[in-house]
Parts: structure tokens; sequence; C-alpha cells
């Protein structure tokens, strides 16, 4: 027999001075997209896990010495959150400003240019220069696939390739080698994307980087743009009950 | 538990916590060795006894592990609330050769560098931690007027760079570039902005890391810069011409 679910409360709380109410399951980040207040994010993409590494989501609790992530936390009875703080617009510049150095962002020569969630999150953030000294990563492309290309230089180790893969496509083509500073996406074990046994060619991953370390074949400097319309519902259809 | 579930050996995001959603999603118990050990004790000698052992928040005892410039070297069990002093001169037997005593590094690689004038401080958990160092893994690293402060931080961001598991941004990039701005003050070519970006580092990877080993690996770095700021500035001495300064980079060239 099915176990009927508990009924879910809502509660009511704030976010910055504005008075909100949700259900108890939702997280800060998703009431904040619902209400318009911009919190901004690189790892989350609605439809997929929630994998809370990129920690430009964090946010202050009132009463909380400790800063949250808002993709992974849920809203509380009586929780008051500070969204977008002086010291918060800080932090998330300098998170910004470590992710342009590790490797090589250099947009004006990047099929996504112009459409890269980097670029916006650097320009909404207000990142104009990087002061911290610059890794110059030069890791080899790899175009073995007939359709896609990987380049880890501008690759943010977001991971949203390797949970669509896994969650939606089933593949589970994507996963991710090394530790620290040498981490990095691989296809299969380490193999080339063109080899690999597992990829379907499907194409999700590409649609949902967010920068241009995925891309199409055949495309320049600033040609890549992505469509991302599949995942509401095929991430609705994957997990109905 | 990422790790005996066969994944990856990453940390999740917290709430919710391993006594709520742990192991497999089951609520989950996790405890040091350490801990654990105690318990028979307890068991067969009865709480009031463990309990009338080291101070009134700190009870019981702890294991340390003496290493660094000192004459005897190995692990200790002492009460909680006795000094350092009487671990680093009574048990450890003091600074060799006749050296003088300079800091001791509690707490493990991401604890703190305490100087002498801590020495008489009662070791419990809000002692330590009010000094800016930890109780930790109970590491007690002890050194002398030769140990270059500035290559003690950059030896322990060394240990937190290479242990970084990669997925939050600020403990992945954050540990390297710390290390990098260490190396370079080291080597004695650091500049005013440099020694200015590291502390900033040291704040951000601090406050906005994933888990405690990216929240705490600034810590060596955060004790002797309030220490033994000194050292750091000297390394930095003449480095500072006008054409010598930091060149900032164009983000989107």
């Amino acid at each position: 027999m099915k176990r009927q679910a508990p009924p879910v409360r809502v509660v009511t709380f704030r976010i910055d001075d504005r008075d909100l109410s949700a259900r108890e399951d939702e997280t800060i980040l998703t009431v904040a997209r619902e209400q318009g207040i911009g919190i901004p994010s690189l790892c989350y993409l609605e439809g997929l896990s929630v994998w809370g590494a990129c920690r430009l989501c964090v946010v202050e609790i009132a009463g909380s010495a400790k800063l949250v992530s808002a993709c992974s936390t849920r809203v509380t009875q009586g929780m008051q959150v500070y969204s977008n703080t002086e010291r918060l617009q800080r932090y998330r510049r300098m998170i910004i400003e470590l992710l342009f150095a590790e490797r090589s962002h250099v947009c004006s020569v990047c099929v996504s240019n112009g459409h890269c969630e980097l670029q916006s999150l650097a320009q909404q953030c207000g990142v104009d220069h990087v002061r911290v000294p610059y890794r110059n990563s030069a890791y080899e492309i790899d175009s073995s696939n007939d359709y896609f290309r990987l380049d880890h230089n501008r690759c943010v180790l977001c991971t949203r390739c390797l949970r669509v893969c896994d969650e939606i496509e089933g593949a589970h083509t994507w996963d991710l080698m090394g530790r620290g500073i040498d981490c990095r996406v691989i296809t299969d074990l380490n193999r080339p994307w063109g080899e690999s046994a597992t990829c379907t060619e499907c194409g999700k991953c590409v649609q949902v980087c967010p920068t241009g370390a995925l891309v199409k074949q055949g495309t320049s400097v600033g040609e890549m743009t992505k469509d991302r319309h599949f995942l509401p519902y095929l991430s609705q259809m994957r997990h109905a009950p | 538990m990422a790790s005996v579930e066969g994944e990856r050996g990453q940390p999740s995001p917290r709430p919710p916590y391993p006594a709520e959603s742990g192991l497999w999603g089951y609520p989950t118990l996790i405890n040091n060795v350490e801990t654990l050990a105690n318990v028979p004790a307890i068991l067969r000698r009865g709480g009031e006894w463990f309990a009338g052992i080291g101070t009134e928040k700190s009870k019981g005892t702890k294991v340390f592990a003496l290493a660094g410039r000192i004459q005897n070297t190995g692990l200790i069990e002492v009460a909680m609330g006795v000094t350092l002093r009487e671990i680093v001169e009574a048990i450890g037997g003091g600074v060799p050769d006749g050296r003088k005593f300079k800091a001791v590094q509690t707490g493990g690689p991401s604890g703190g560098c305490l100087p002498e004038q801590f020495l008489d401080l009662p070791v419990d958990y809000d002692t330590l931690r009010e000094a800016g160092s930890i109780m930790g893994s109970g590491g007690m690293i002890v050194m002398d007027e030769t140990s270059s402060m500035v290559d003690v931080a950059r030896y322990f961001m060394e240990f937190c760079m290479s242990e970084s598991c990669g997925k939050c941004i600020p403990c992945r990039v954050g540990t390297y570039e710390m290390h990098g701005l260490l190396d370079k003050i080291a080597k004695g070519h650091g500049t005013q902005d440099d020694l200015a970006l590291l502390e900033e580092l040291c704040e951000v990877v601090q406050m906005t890391s994933l888990c405690g080993l990216g929240q705490t690996a600034p810590n060596p770095v955060l004790s002797t810069l309030r220490y033994f700021r000194r050292e750091y500035e000297e390394k930095l001495a003449g480095n500072d011409a006008p054409a010598h300064g930091h060149a900032a980079k164009e983000a989107t060239a």
C-alpha cells in the first residue's frame, strides 16, 4: 500500500524586505526566482538535481554566522534571508574572478560569446577586472565527436552535463576525474568522446552547458546559442510518480 | 559517506545533516575513532568518573600527536585543561639544541599557530577557539625561532590544496591561488597588493566553501597573519616600487 505523504505546510518568512509565503519544501532560490529576486547561480539548473557547488547563491540568514546556499536550503517559518548584501556581492565577485582565473575564458574568441552564463554573471555582478593570477590552462580540445566539441578551457565544472546525462538521458556518459584544481569532466573512462560506447549523441549536455565548454561542431565566434526547452518537460516525465 | 556508497568522495550541502538523512538516505551517526574509544572506559567506570577529568566545558582526555621542533615526539594523552607549556616543555621536553620556542600549531593542517604568549592557556575547545586555533584532529606541531611562519602557512596551504576534492569553486581555485600567493611572498617576490588579495581570498574561502576543509583551510594563514604579520611584511620589503605593482587584467579580453 502506498504511504500517504504528509500534507505540506505553508510557511511565512522574509527575503530582504519582502514578506513572503511558500510551501515548506521549497528552497530559498526557487522562491526568490518566482518573486523576481535576483540571486545569481551557476551550477543550479531547474529540472536537474541540486549540486550546491558554485557557491554563488550563498545568502545570509539572520541569527546564523554561516552562509547557506539558496539552492539547497529550504525556507522555514520566520526565517529572515538577506540575498544581496555588500558582503555577499564582494564574495560573489571573487568567486567569479576565481573561475576566470582557473581556466582560459577568453570571451572575444569564444563560440558562446554573448550567450554565456559566466559572461552574463560577470556583467551582472560587476566583475570588470580579475585580480587573481591566471592559471593559463591549456587543456587539449576533444573534437573527436562528429556533432559536438569539448573545450576544457571553458569548463566551470558545474556538472550540469553529468547530471542531465545521468538523470534525464539515462546514459551516464559523463564523469569527473582528478581532484582539486586537476578536476575535469571526462566521457566514459576518459576515452575520446567520439569513441564513447555509451553516448547517445542526444546533445542535452551541450544545451545545458552554461559556457562554451560543450558546443556544436561547426559554430564560430558568438554563434553557439543554447536551447533548454526540453528540460522542464522531460524532467517532469522522468520524475512522475 | 559518499565513498561508502561507492560514489566519488565529495561532500553534499547541509542540511539535511547525516543524523537526519545520511548513508543511503538513512539517519547516520558519524564519530571519530578517538570518540568511540572513550565509550568502553565510560561504560566501565561511569560518566561521573569521566566528567571528573578535564575542565567545566571540555571533559575527559585528549590524544595529541606531538611533532616538530621538540625533544620528544609521539602520541600523548592528557587531561583537558592542561596548559600548552606543560605539553611542550614537561612532556615534549622543550625545543632541542637550545633554540627558542616560537609557536605551536594545533588542530592539524587547518588549525592555527599560537605564539609564546599563549603557552599558559589551558588546552580546551573554547580557549583554543578564542585564541584563533582549533582542537581539530589533535595534531600539535612545535616551531622554533628558525621556522619561517610564511613557509609554515605555505606548507599547510599546499596540503589543503592537494586535499581539495574540487567540487566547490572557492576551495578548488581559492586554495590554489592562496598557495600561489604564499609561494610568491615566501620567495620574496610579493607586494602589498598580493598580501591584501591573500587576506581577501582567506575571507571568501572561509565563508563560502561547501565543507569544513575549505572553511578551515585559511586558518593557518589567518593565525600567522594575526600573530606574525611582521614576517610577511619583511618578505615584502622593497617590492612595492610603482612599476612592480600588480597589473590587473581585463576579465573579458
